[in-house]
């Protein structure tokens, strides 16, 4: 059988798999086992124990239940409300500045955790509340808490580009550095959203579709006194100091990915500990057992597709692939776009984590061959990922807003985040025209 | 593998190596070498025997393909033998530090006793040797002045050298050790994981290590790591070859070896030049800096002789190589 | 399911030993983070290290591999849901039972395979060949173990799928409970 028809059945039985609902993870393992079945022999088993083996012994693999467990000691704590207050204070005299300010929020949380749906969670706990009891709409307030989470697989550190930085032999270092820039544009982005989205609130144009009548009252300014909003910036140093400390040291040398995450989680424990008093043995074992449950879950993952990932390159099918792609006489351009439309539908259904482990060691010999720059393909990628999050039918950062409000309709919030996955669309197409927007800072900072 | 076959029948063999992709003529001289091997096997077969190469550990983990091999996942390989002193602790005498001087002593190896002794052990765990490929080693330094004598040592910073020997030599110098693949080198080196690397000549220039050190202790003079890499087949995977085609592979072999030998030195100089050109502080290595070490090796020699089953007669004979 | 026939007793059984598992895997994520710490200060002082990185290599597989066991118990596994959640209860359970089956599969082979890799480097006393150079008989446990916690809690899973399958009822939970845990799942899978 030639390579591509391989590729096609390995592709139509992991798809079938996966409708069982069966773990991603087993999915992923039990079509590396058909493939090797099938193509390679009942001889190639004798190697599957080690292939699982082998897929799980890399350092730097550990940064990633590392940053979950920095994620887990912030997530529980008050750390987001101090944040979100701090962006309350200060966007006060902007109209629609509450949204903003989850906006905002969101992304600094993200800077402490590597998590998207754990973004949305920790800043909508308390974002979604405020803005409801102020006159905002359901859709002004859950859609700008589902797109903030979002920003917490762009801004570094993030699980995303951890494992496209393993599994492509780039600098974790200087993905994490790419993914600045982009995320704190579309952090402006996403507020110059709201903007518009309150001035058509209050003409009617959107509220008389929805038919709420809560236009009157919305997003009226307030003022704070200057004393109060430079306290509340003293509550939010600390973390910043955090975050600057961990992607410096990375960046400087001292540490690895690893090292960093494992020196930020434990001044984080320390952190949280001291400026909160909060932490309890009980807080402490929910910590350390959810970072288990998380992590369980994302190295399985890693694991099994890397074994299926050995399989698919026994039979030279990403060799192959990216041979036929480059001799093709089609725009590179043309093939990027290609891509981002495969990812983007992958989106819909699969979480980033998967999706990345799965097409990664398949797309990136075709990117190579087509010269396009690897840390800003990691970012684009990291980006489109990020629209997969609010679209439905598996929009996880939708969910996550469904439950901290369960009263908000499903259909209101999905209304309202969907703007921002045609924000994100467009920032993707805005990154093609201007790529220096990402790699600028990684080529600055690791210049030698 | 892909060894079982019918009278007649073409078969594919799987050779894997971790260094950059090359053609018969160019790229890091192990991949050449893996490429004129294929090349000329398939000619000579006509090609009844073809092999597939996955350069750059793009199919198995560079120190996974030993135990790749004998479980029938691969058939071939350019192999780092110390990578698998894991399973077959005797393959450390292939990378002992300070034992090896130079490389017409590293050449003397395969004639002498010691060779047919390594090629023995090899047999019995699974792998047949087809050509012999030694390489010398230099010292690079992420940031700082070349390390020459165990005195240059900066304590803690984290060092990588191939195989548990020279590490373990490497840790009673001072350093901290963390284990890789030299593949894994560069990315390593830039990230920050790494302070000092010690690998071939060959891998400091085809990995581009030149662009992320400021300091190069070239093995031209002196060099305390002498690393042998054959080309090999498993023991099985030949086996289930035709008697001709075994002939076949072990004179394509054979004719191969004077290329090896050769190449690895050029290597040496050109890589030397390489570095400089890069703008690296370069050094060389005297006789004396070269005792030093081989004195701090001592320890680790024993411990080899004392822990290994027949660790003590390899050492022997391996003392009694020619120098010249 | 109090009833105190050993069939449930078991059960009950295996349920906590994959709760354990958690606490036990939870515990060791954080003796890596305090490792790395002290391998970081270490060197920051001018000491060498050597057994550090590798040990936390070690303890990282068996959070991922026997913590597994507690992560399924806890529903905490990503799949693709849309059709199961499409189904009524009956057919539901029994394409999460074939699920179930297919899983078993491969925890089978990797197991019997880990297995046999446990037991070669064990007789052979195979070393990790680093400057550590531990006994891989340790490390080699973890995936055999591993598997074998998880498929005993697929054997709990399944017997609740069984019973779901000839009753046609589903666990009685609240709209608003389902809902948390939908939420809470996705808070899980939304890395
Ligand atoms: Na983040
Ligand atoms: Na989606």
């Amino acid at each position: 059988m030639s390579s591509f028809a391989t590729g096609i059945f390995i592709v139509v039985a992991l798809l079938a798999l996966l409708a069982t609902g069966m773990p991603i993870a087993f999915a992923l393992g039990l079509t590396a086992l058909l493939a090797v079945l099938l193509f390679l022999g009942p001889a190639q088993l004798d190697f599957f124990g080690d292939f699982v083996f082998n897929s799980l012994n890399n350092f730097t693999l550990l940064a990633i239940p590392l940053f979950i467990f920095m994620g887990a000691v912030f997530g529980g704590s008050k750390a987001s409300e101090d944040l979100f207050e701090a962006g309350h204070m200060w966007l006060s005299r902007v109209r629609g500045g509450l949204a903003m300010s989850s906006v905002v929020a969101s992304a600094l949380f993200a800077a402490l955790c590597g998590s998207s749906a754990a973004t949305a969670a920790a800043i909508g706990k308390v974002a979604i509340p405020e803005m409801r009891k102020r006159g905002y709409t359901n859709r002004v307030s859950t859609g700008a808490v589902v797109a903030g989470g979002t920003l917490g697989i762009l801004i570094p550190p993030s699980v995303t580009l951890i494992l496209y930085g393993i599994a492509t032999e780039q600098s974790i270092g200087q993905l994490f550095m790419g993914g600045v820039v982009p995320g704190l544009l579309i952090t402006l982005f996403f507020c110059v959203w709201i903007s518009i989205a309150i001035l058509l609130e209050r003409r009617g144009v959107v509220a008389a579709r929805s038919g709420t009548q809560e236009v009157e009252n919305i997003a009226e300014v307030e003022s704070f006194p200057w004393k109060e909003r430079f306290k509340i910036l003293l509550k939010v140093v600390p973390f910043i100091a955090l975050i600057a400390g961990v992607l410096g040291a990375l960046y400087l040398g001292f540490a690895t990915p690893s090292e960093a995450a494992a020196v930020g989680a434990f001044l984080a424990l320390v952190l949280v500990t001291v400026m909160y008093r909060s932490m309890t043995w009980k807080r402490f074992s929910e910590i350390l057992l959810e970072s288990t449950g998380e992590s369980t879950m994302v190295m399985m993952i890693v694991a099994f597709s890397a074994v299926l990932g050995t399989v698919m390159s026994f039979l030279a099918i990403p060799q192959d692939l990216a041979l036929l792609i480059a001799e093709l006489e089609i725009n590179r351009w043309w093939i990027m776009f290609i891509i981002n439309v495969f990812l983007l539908v992958l989106g819909f259904f699969l979480p980033p984590v998967s999706i990345i482990l799965m097409v990664t060691p398949v797309l990136f010999p075709i990117i190579t061959a087509l010269e396009f720059d690897p840390i800003w393909f990691g970012v684009i990628m990291t980006i489109n990922m990020e629209m997969g999050l609010i679209t439905p039918p598996v929009g996880l950062n939708l969910y996550v807003v469904k439950g901290i409000a369960p009263d908000i309709p499903l259909s209101d919030i999905l209304i309202g985040s969907i703007p921002y996955v045609v924000i994100l669309g467009l920032s993707l197409v805005f990154f093609s025209f201007f790529p220096g927007l990402i790699t600028w800072l990684p080529e600055t900072l690791f210049a030698r | 593998g892909g060894g079982d076959q019918e009278e007649g029948q073409a078969v594919t063999l799987r050779l894997s190596h971790q260094w950059p992709q090359a053609t018969t003529e160019e790229g890091d001289f192990r991949a050449v070498l893996a490429e004129r091997f294929a090349q000329r096997v398939e000619e000579r077969t006509g090609g009844q025997v073809k092999i597939r190469i996955y350069p750059n550990a793009s199919l198995v983990e560079p120190t996974e393909q030993y135990k790749a091999i004998t479980q029938g996942a691969l058939d071939m390989s350019v192999f780092p033998l110390d990578y698998a002193s894991g399973e077959v602790p005797q393959f450390s005498i292939t990378l002992m530090p300070a034992l090896v001087q130079s490389h017409a002593q590293a050449q003397n190896w395969k004639e002498a006793e010691i060779g047919r002794r390594i090629e023995q052990i090899a047999e019995e765990n699974g792998i047949k040797i087809l050509t012999w490929i030694w390489n010398a080693g230099g010292i690079g330094v992420r940031q700082g002045d070349p390390v020459v004598s165990p005195e240059d040592v900066d304590r803690g910073a984290v060092a990588r050298a191939a195989g548990p020997r020279v590490e373990q030599m490497l840790r009673r110098a001072g350093y901290s050790i963390t284990s890789m693949p030299s593949s894994e080198i560069y990315n390593a080196m830039q990230t920050g994981v790494l302070d000092v690397a010690v690998t071939s000549a060959s891998s400091f220039c085809s990995y581009r290590i030149y662009e992320v050190t400021e300091a190069y202790t070239s093995p031209t003079e002196n060099t305390f790591w002498f690393m042998f890499e054959p080309l090999i087949i498993g023991t099985e995977q030949f086996n289930q070859l035709t008697p001709e085609q075994q002939e076949i592979f072990e004179e394509v072999g054979a004719e191969l070896q004077q290329f090896a030998y050769e190449a690895s030195e050029q290597d040496d100089a050109q890589c030397e030049q390489q570095f400089r050109d890069a703008g690296v502080t370069v050094a060389t290595m005297d006789d004396a800096a070269f005792e030093q070490w081989r004195e701090i090796s001592q320890p680790v020699w024993e411990d080899f002789s004392r822990e290994v089953e027949g660790g003590q007669e390899l050492m022997e004979l391996a003392r009694k190589v020619p120098a010249e | 399911m109090s009833s105190g026939s050993g069939r449930f007793f078991l059960l009950r059984w295996i349920g906590w030993v994959s709760e354990v598992s958690g606490y036990i895997s939870g515990l060791l994520i954080f003796a890596s983070t305090l490792i790395i710490c002290y391998a970081v200060l270490l060197r920051a002082l001018g000491f060498s290290t050597v057994w550090q990185t590798e040990l936390t290599i070690y303890l990282l597989m068996f959070v991922t591999f026997i913590g597994g066991a507690y992560g399924l118990k806890h529903d905490e596994h990503v799949n693709v849901d849309l059709l199961i959640n499409r189904l009524p209860v009956r057919a539901a359970s029994l394409l999460k039972l074939v699920a179930a089956l297919l899983s078993l599969v491969v925890i089978a082979v990797v197991a019997w395979r880990s297995g046999m890799m446990w037991l070669e480097a064990t007789e052979k006393g195979w070393r990790s060949g680093t400057a550590w150079n531990p006994p891989l008989t340790y490390p080699y446990a973890i995936l055999p173990i591993g598997m074998a916690l998880i498929a005993l809690q697929y054997v709990v899973i399944m017997v609740e799928l069984v019973r779901q399958v000839i009753t046609g009822e589903e666990k009685r939970v609240s709209p608003e409970e389902e809902e948390r845990a939908r939420a809470e799942r996705a808070r899980i899978q939304g890395l």
